[in-house]
């Protein structure tokens, strides 16, 4: 009997050890492809030899149903502990409480798309921006000057779109779910427009700025190519597009493709020039608030977005940059991309955002297709957009 | 052990589980249908027939069931009849029939989601389609095939008629062989060629088979899902939205389960008043 005692005694202090140490943590992520995924499994291993006794299990996600993967598991109670999300998706989750809240002192435009009424409800792991793409070879095969403002835009889409079939002036998206509102997006802050009004209380969408920043996407999108945005890009990589508004990723890839024509960065201008407002996203990490390991789960969302291990990933993604200011960057076209960044807009951070950019896309894509004029989709819907957000009680 | 027992015992396993994964979601779907019940909030009020009459004046839902309609009575015709003349060739053994039965069969055992993204990019502009189209003298879509709203659902559907021939064409011959040899002898006996013998003995003798493939093909064909999934997403501007997948978005992407279920039953209705609809005209032409 004193032997079965001692041997159950060391066996339960053998399993035991810290409350918040041990356990198996579930990590739900979307880098799966064989550049990043090793570095996320070495982190994750980092994180776990720091850390005896806990366990981390990786769930790879794709853009394509991530969000609804996310969303069927806290419908079913089974949520992972921590997880990836979209920088427009953390409202969502955060206004049901479904996320844990953390502290940070990241510069406060990084963290205002996690934001909810006030709190913090992620930590930002890698940040992006759109920027534009010009093929400088089909310029000058077209005979016009590298444009500085929107009206040369549409003059130099106009020209390269009459150099044939095979050529195209502008990338226009197709209407692919959570794409095409980040290209209108662009054009509508930097004509001074909003989506929604700063107490997000009422939509903005029907008012003169919103209208004018659609009509010219149209005009560009007339003298372009409408496509998903994987099909625009590898245009883009043959020499066929003359303009394409796109992430670092497809840096990555001109300089992995060894293109043969020049290409040149360009920040989004705004509508008589200069530099204009992009599309401010990234991938953030967040906490299950019911979780059971949920201090370790907090140790392991704030490991992973650590200053090395961000900057890990986005040299293993080759686009992106770590959250955290006074980063160096000696690639040129990489400052570029930079500065764009520090020029850049999250989309208001509600928990209506997946509904309110379905509408958003809907109207742009209501527009190119010819089933109204910009004013017409874009005042219906603002209706729409309005009708929801008082039905919904979530403005501040 | 009395019989009843003993039967009862053996077909315990499939009644819990028809139960448990049968019978209990789709009873708590019809109560969620008359909910706004959302799935990230975990509850949802009791509100009546809303969901119902919301639904009947959706636009958005009344076009995913026109094209769902489209669909089912654009593709059924066309699959039947190609299946049919197959499967008659084939059961003439002309020189090479094994080959052209595995050949027709193929498509319907590879995934769909491969099926369509093959069809995606051969849709596309510079896809093969697209090429051949423009070699043929014909203009395609600026765009490509999946980009035109009067292109994209045809384009579905004449995948969707490639891909379920196989099927068919296996059923239809299961079916000829089944009819007696004596007769095709006898025929043969009077002079009668292929078209006579099919005309007056296969095709009247597989009336019990069009029934089963129409019924079958009607139920599959008011499901269809993947193929909008993977190509098209409903876009562009809902020419390709079905009901199934209207179900889905607003379900899953959108968590309004209550709204989704009360489509789901509207689409419930749909197919069963069909099926009996084809069963009862089906039993009519046999009683008379």
């Amino acid at each position: 009997m004193r032997y079965f005692c001692l041997i159950s005694l060391v066996l339960g202090l053998s399993c035991s050890g810290s409350k918040n140490e041990t356990g198996t943590i579930r990590f739900w992520q979307f880098w799966s492809d064989v550049n990043t995924k090793p570095v996320v499994e070495k982190m994750v291993r980092d994180f776990e030899i720091r850390n005896p006794g806990v366990k981390v299990k990786i769930t790879d996600l794709t853009w394509a149903n991530g969000h609804d993967k996310l969303v069927i598991s806290f419908a079913a109670d089974d949520p992972p502990d921590v997880m990836e999300l979209g920088s427009d998706w953390i409202a969502e989750f955060a206004s049901e409480g479904l996320l844990a809240d953390f502290r940070s002192d990241l510069p406060e435009n990084y963290l205002a798309p996690a934001k909810w009424r006030g709190d913090l409800y992620a930590l930002p792991w890698m940040l992006a921006s759109r920027i534009f793409y010009f093929n400088l070879d089909l310029l000058d095969k077209a005979g016009v000057e590298v444009p500085e403002n929107r009206d040369d835009l549409l003059k130099a889409c106009e020209k390269i779109d009459d150099l044939g079939e095979d050529y195209f002036g502008f990338g226009c998206n197709s209407a692919e779910k959570h794409r095409l509102y980040k290209k209108y997006l662009p054009f509508l802050w930097s004509n001074g427009g909003n989506i929604m009004s700063p107490d997000g209380k009422t939509c903005e969408l029907g008012s003169e700025q919103a209208i004018e920043a659609l009509e010219c996407y149209l005009k560009i999108c007339d003298c372009g190519a409408i496509e998903s945005q994987r099909r625009l890009e590898e245009y883009f990589i043959d020499g066929k597009l003359g303009f394409i508004i796109s992430g670092g990723w497809l840096l990555n890839k001109l300089k992995r493709s060894k293109v043969n024509f020049e290409y040149r960065l360009v920040p989004i201008m705004n509508p008589s020039g200069g530099t204009g407002i992009s599309f401010f996203g990234g991938e953030y990490i967040a906490v299950n608030a019911k979780s059971k390991n949920l201090e370790t789960a907090k140790k392991l969302a704030k490991f992973l977005t650590q200053k090395e291990n961000s900057q890990a990933l986005c040299d293993a993604a080759g686009f992106g940059f770590p959250p955290y200011p006074g980063l160096e960057i000696t690639d040129p076209q990489k400052r570029i991309l930079a500065f764009q960044l520090e020029n850049s807009r999250s989309a208001p951070p509600t928990p209506l955002w997946v509904y309110i950019e379905q509408d958003i896309e809907d109207a742009i894509e209501a527009a190119i297709y010819g089933h109204g004029t910009a004013e017409e989709v874009l005042l219906r819907a603002a209706k729409t957009i309005d009708a929801k957000l008082k039905s919904e009680d979530y403005a501040d | 052990m009395r019989t009843k027992h003993k039967i009862l015992l053996f077909t315990l396993p499939w009644i819990v589980y028809l139960l448990v994964f049968w019978l209990y979601p789709i009873s708590y779907s019809l109560y969620l249908s008359f909910t706004d019940f959302k799935l990230l909030q975990g509850s949802g009020d009791f509100i009546g027939f809303t969901n119902y009459s919301n639904l009947l004046s959706d636009p958005v839902f009344l076009t995913s069931l026109k094209n769902t309609f489209y669909f089912v009575f654009g593709t059924i015709p066309v699959t039947t009849v190609l299946a049919l003349i197959f499967a008659l060739l084939i059961a003439e053994k002309i020189p090479g029939h094994k080959i052209f039965q595995a050949a027709y069969f193929i498509p319907s055992i590879t995934a769909m989601v491969v099926i369509a993204l093959i069809f995606y990019n051969l849709y596309s502009r510079g896809g093969y389609l697209f090429s051949l189209c423009q070699i043929a003298g014909l203009s395609p879509p600026e765009n490509g095939f999946l980009q035109s709203e009067k292109t994209a659902l045809l384009s579905i559907m004449a995948m969707d008629v490639w891909v379920a021939i196989g099927y068919y064409v296996l059923i239809f011959l299961a079916g000829i062989k089944s009819i007696p040899i004596e007769l095709y002898e006898a025929a043969r006996g009077d002079g009668a060629g292929f078209f006579r013998r099919s005309a007056s003995i296969t095709i009247p003798l597989l009336k019990s088979t069009f029934a089963f493939v129409i019924v079958l093909n009607t139920i599959r064909s008011f499901q269809i899902f993947v193929e909008i999934f993977v190509m098209t997403s409903g876009r562009p501007f809902n020419s390709t939205l079905t009901a199934v997948f209207f179900i889905f978005e607003r379900g899953i992407s959108r968590g309004s389960i209550g709204y989704a279920s009360a489509a789901a039953y509207i689409l419930f209705i749909i197919l069963l008043t069909f099926s009996l609809l084809q069963f009862k005209l089906i039993n009519v032409r046999k009683s008379a």
